[in-house]
């Protein structure tokens, strides 16, 4: 094997790579309201936003307005 | 490393009931053969006891299936796989096809399970899938590479809410259009429904009948407690408060705009679920599965609904179904869009119904007339629709329907019969100012109900808008952050497909393949190549041989960054994938290989003698442990049957004096073309080449027999050999050996002498010491010798030989 093979690599942890990815993207968003951002940055369960279920999210928004 | 041992397959495509097997002892295997001789069906074997699954016959298509193409056709005997692996303390495990892989734990388990995720058999027929994918088949194709089950999951949940604040808005623009059609209808607006225009039009009414105006909408109660309350001082009342009752039921009939809305939406909503139920790719429908799955659950079935086989493992085949149908995430997403519609209209229907029945109870009690037809008939339609509309109807039902609803004018229904209960009102005694007053009582009560509910259902719609736009750009957020996590997986995987290549193809300004995730839509990738200096589809540019080491390159980068992801599963079979690769690539094809992926298990086919060879002369200088199995015949009941010289050889030597003369000359004649083409190769004598790859002893033998009567060291000793074989390999053929009808049988003696001189041959080229033939070495120049010295036959000495 050459060197270049023992680099990390991305696809090691795809998803855990996707969801950092999303929660800056969530961060830096100006169109999320304040109510929507925090309850998903906040609530996490193993790295993955706990809110992130149809009735929960609902919920979230019931609650924001 | 889990290394495989063995690979026992009986019954299975080209393999008959004899295998036979392949003992591979934990070395990497090359497999030649002419095509058609069993190759594939190894691969075939291998790839389906451990996944499952066949990528040359379980491809989608129909009348193709492992089920319906596994078995060897010349056997009535069920297809039989054996697998033996070694684990990487030197423990046994083993692997057969009545063991249920996902059923399997501990080491065994946990390396099927990586098994499963594919990506390790390479095929010719598969090779050039990724590059000639649209970028969203090609997308896919990478889907269990980039294993994004769980965020993908965490998306899908994104989906839902957004999905769920679309149905909220709907429902509150329909309670909406609901209240703005009671107040335009009993006010008579023509203008927008608002709070100033409500106002306006009931203090107009208020002008007109002599009482103030009011300021807002909030003064209206307290005006319909004052109207109430003079409305008791009339005589007769008792009588013109179930006629005024029943001009207030009529009044709150409900609109069937919304109503006819609702049927609109549902033939829409019926339309997109049946376009995305057609879409489905694969096999049947969500709905048959749906009902095959049902059937499946409650019944004590032998065979399978959807395929009419018998169930070999029915929870699996339930745990199939069941997977099949959560992957349709769209189709179930519609399929509740299209519930929540159909919820709408029956809700809309069931309204219209309870007030035409109160319509009538009230008309029983405040006349003793007959029920006008108008009413009755509007019940006889309304009625059946409310149970009909309790399952789903057909798209041409509801259609249909809309037909009906829409030719039905409410109005001029509600007018008839306000005009039918104002006359009675009217014939009541002194009742003329009870009938302005109650008029204006009852928009009252209009406006009270209605306003509020206008005013809160247009909160709503303002709100569900707001989280369904908040939803929707999560959505997008989520999608954006999968693509940028893929185009950085797809990155590496094209940079290493690269490397990969540039050892194939040192030095050429060809290759920097890039692949992008499309922007738009769910999911795409987009695949180019550079061509001196030109990014382009490399379909567009490249040669066939170029597209297929393209090919070969992205299937090795995929598997070496799933080697470095999974360590413990490191098999790499190729299935005679070097069709139209000229010989120099083919060899840096095959040093490639043995430099990159000499950490994995490799079982490789060709038909290609040639590359055969020169595989094996790379092998050599390697120092890898890799076997060479040469396929020498095959039949239709025998299947395979190894190109093994040494069995000839045994035959012929032991069985000179009782084996029938056609059965010696043939055996004879295989044990010549083996022991020649492993001559000719390893002496690189010229031999005239053949597309077939068939080489017969009429090609074989000339061009050795030349060479050997030019070197004198070797003929001294094999001149009565090779002139006996050269007077009488026309044995061969005149034994049937390809099929000729023989006007002259091979007589015994003939037959024998073929026999013998073939054995004699053997002897003089094949080392009984080292088991090496002969090859030419550089120095003494010219000179014949095996490995380890024993057989050598000089160039340069006249008449002599050191030989033996």
């Amino acid at each position: 094997m050459s060197k270049s093979q023992k680099a990390p690599l991305a696809v090691e942890n795809l998803n855990q790579a996707a969801i950092e990815r999303f929660r800056n993207l969530v961060t830096n968003s100006s169109t999320l309201s304040k109510e929507w951002r925090e309850a998903i940055l906040t609530d996490t369960k193993d790295g993955i936003p706990s809110t992130l279920t149809k009735t929960n999210l609902v919920g979230k928004g019931e609650g924001g307005k | 490393m889990t290394l495989i041992r063995q690979l026992e397959v009986r019954n299975v495509r080209g393999i008959g009931p004899f295998g036979p097997d392949l003992n591979l002892d934990g070395a990497s295997l090359m497999l030649l053969g002419e095509n058609g001789t069993g190759k594939s069906s190894y691969v075939d074997a291998l790839e389906y006891v451990l996944t499952r699954q066949s990528s040359s016959l379980d491809i989608g298509k129909r009348g193709l299936s492992w089920r319906q193409g596994g078995q060897n056709i010349a056997s009535k005997l069920p297809p039989h796989i054996k697998l033996v692996i070694s684990d990487n303390k030197g423990g046994e495990h083993s692997l057969s096809l009545s063991d249920d892989p996902a059923k399997l734990t501990g080491y065994l388990g946990a390396w099927i399970a990586k098994a499963q995720q594919g990506g390790f058999v390479l095929r010719r027929r598969t090779m050039l899938q990724f590059l000639e994918a649209d970028p969203k088949e090609r997308y896919d194709s990478l889907s269990s590479f980039l294993a994004l089950d769980a965020y993908e999951r965490f998306e899908s949940a994104i989906k839902d809410c957004v999905q769920e604040w679309q149905d909220r808005v709907k429902k509150a623009q329909s309670q909406v259009a609901h209240y703005t059609g009671q107040l335009r209808q009993h006010l008579s607006l023509s203008t927008s429904v608002s709070s100033e225009s409500v106002l306006k039009a009931f203090n107009e009414l208020l002008t007109t009948a002599g009482r103030p105006g009011l300021k807002s909408l909030d003064e209206v109660s307290a005006l319909q407690t004052t109207l109430e309350n003079d409305l008791k001082k009339y005589d007769g009342r008792e009588k013109a408060v179930k006629l005024e009752a029943f001009q207030n039921l009529l009044s709150e009939l409900p609109p069937i705009e919304p109503i006819l809305l609702g049927m609109q939406g549902l033939v829409q909503a019926i339309e997109h679920h049946q376009s995305l139920e057609q879409g489905l790719s694969r096999g049947f429908s969500a709905s048959v599965l749906r009902e095959g799955l049902t059937w499946i659950e409650q019944g004590d079935l032998a065979d399978c609904p959807l395929c009419e086989h018998p169930f070999t493992d029915r929870e699996a085949v339930m745990s199939r179904i069941r997977e099949r149908l959560e992957a349709n995430d769209d189709y179930i997403r519609s399929q509740k869009a299209l519930e929540t519609q159909r919820a709408a209209v029956k809700d809309g229907l069931e309204g219209l119904s309870r007030s035409l029945g109160q319509l009538v109870k009230a008309w029983e009690n405040a006349t003793e007339a007959k029920i006008p037809d108008e009413l009755l008939s509007l019940q006889i339609i309304v009625n059946p629709l409310v149970s009909k509309y309790a399952n789903l109807p057909s798209r041409d039902s509801v259609s249909q329907d809309l037909e009906t609803f829409g030719a039905l004018d409410l109005g001029r229904v509600q007018a008839f019969l306000r005009k039918e209960v104002g006359e009675r009102l009217n014939r009541l005694p002194g009742l003329e100012g009870f009938r302005e007053l109650s008029e204006l009582h009852r928009l009252a009560l209009v406006i009270v109900t209605n306003h509020a509910g206008l005013v809160t259902s247009q909160q709503q719609v303002a709100s569900a808008q707001s989280n369904h736009a908040q939803a929707e750009h999560l959505s997008q957020l989520a999608m954006q952050a999968r693509k940028e996590a893929v185009q950085q997986a797809v990155k590496e995987v094209a940079t290493e497909a690269n490397r990969l290549y540039a050892l194939i193809h040192p030095g050429e300004d060809i290759g920097k393949a890039m692949l992008t995730v499309a922007q738009r839509g769910q999911g795409s990738l987009e695949l180019t190549g550079s061509f001196h200096g030109r990014q382009e589809d490399p379909r567009l540019l490249y040669s066939e041989s170029h597209i297929d080491t393209l090919g070969l390159c992205f299937f090795l980068a995929v598997r070496r960054l799933n080697a470095t992801r999974y360590p413990d599963f490191k098999l790499l079979v190729l299935d005679d994938v070097l069709h139209s690769v000229d010989s120099a690539h083919r060899q840096k094809t095959a040093e490639m290989l043995l430099k990159e992926f000499n950490d994995h298990q490799m079982v490789i086919t060709t038909h290609d003698p040639v590359w055969f060879q020169r595989f094996k002369e790379a092998v050599g200088r390697s120092g890898l442990k890799f076997q060479f199995q040469r396929i020498g015949a095959w039949s239709l009941t025998q299947g395979p049957q190894w190109g093994d010289h040494q069995a000839e050889y045994d035959f012929c030597k032991n069985n000179m004096a009782t084996a029938t003369p056609d059965e010696l000359a043939v055996r004879a004649g295989r044990l010549m073309e083996e022991l020649l083409q492993n001559l000719c190769e390893e002496m690189r004598i010229s031999i005239p080449f053949r597309k077939s790859g068939r080489y017969e002893l009429g090609v074989l033998w000339p061009p050795f027999y030349k060479e050997a009567k030019n070197h004198k060291g070797f003929f001294a000793k094999a001149q009565r050999v090779c002139e006996t074989i050269d007077g009488s390999y026309w044995v061969r053929n005149e034994a049937g050996a390809h099929f000729n009808e023989s006007p002259a049988p091979v007589q015994p003696a003939e037959a024998k002498a073929f026999a013998q001189a073939a054995v004699e041959l053997t002897d003089l080229v094949k080392c009984k010491t080292c088991g090496r033939f002969i090859q030419v070495v550089e120095a003494p120049k010219d000179n014949w010798v095996c490995r380890c010295g024993c057989l050598v036959y000089q160039k340069k000495i006249a008449g002599t030989s050191a030989g033996t």
